[in-house]
């Protein structure tokens, strides 16, 4: 088997599934992680349903919800502090940490997604002449990478000035 | 340039002329029951899914217009 064809075939299939997978059991790892965290079921499982009284149904008492800013307590006090400093870093509190943390995990996802659709499109449908799918990893990953410092800076110039885009 | 059976290009003349026309109906209030083009988009981003698919959409536009059809400044 050539370089060449190792090179043009082989890596970005390979790269491509690696991120893939890679992303795929991030999210998997993060779904299981939360759903084992105390309070989880509970806060899932539906409140039984209650028979009205004489005087019609109760009145829905309030449920008290976290603060903003205080989703780290959620894994309760019995919580290591390496627990609850995962989750301040995968759920920060609001600001420009959540908002840049929001932006890579869609700039990532689409990306992935991206990619995943142009290999799967040029080796099982059609194999588009040229560096089609070279072109698309660095190409996209170019974009985003342009993209990024003007998306802040707007983002920051709204936050600054009261700009509505 | 290729030349295409002109069949080819209808089509694509009318898939644009329903999308618009669908939206332009969802404007019109005539149905209240028509999403426009931009609330379907925010009923997508809701989900993460949703989120990366548009975003992939937009890569996927922005590599066509900026990388691979560009001849001058960004062309690979």
């Amino acid at each position: 088997m050539s370089s060449s064809l190792i090179r043009q075939d082989l890596v970005p299939i390979i790269v491509g599934y690696a991120l893939l997978m890679g992303a795929l059991a991030i999210g998997l790892r993060l779904v299981r992680r939360s759903a084992r965290e105390p309070g989880a079921a509970a806060a899932r499982r539906p409140e039984p349903a209650r028979r009205p009284g004489p005087a019609g149904p109760p009145a829905r008492a309030p449920v008290p919800g976290p603060a903003p800013g205080q989703e780290a307590s959620l894994a309760g006090p019995a919580a290591s502090p390496a627990r609850r400093g995962l989750r301040a870093v995968i759920r920060p509190g609001p600001g420009w940490p959540r908002l840049i943390l929001h932006y890579l995990a869609t700039a990532v996802g689409g990306y992935l997604v991206l990619m995943s659709i142009i290999i799967l499109y040029y080796y099982e449908v059609a194999p588009v002449a040229g560096n089609f799918v070279e072109s698309a990893f660095t190409g996209c990953a170019m974009l985003i990478g342009l993209s990024l410092p003007v998306f802040l800076a707007a983002s920051w110039l709204a936050e600054r000035t009261g700009w509505r885009f | 340039m290729a030349q295409h059976p002109v069949i080819g290009y209808i089509v694509w003349a009318l898939l644009f002329g329903a999308l618009f026309a669908w939206e332009g109906l969802a404007l019109s209030h005539l149905s209240g029951s028509v999403p426009t083009l931009s609330a379907t988009f925010r009923a997508i981003q809701r989900y993460p899914f949703g989120r990366w698919a548009l975003f992939a959409l937009w890569l996927w536009f922005g590599w066509h217009l900026f990388v691979r059809g560009w001849h001058f400044l960004l062309r690979a």
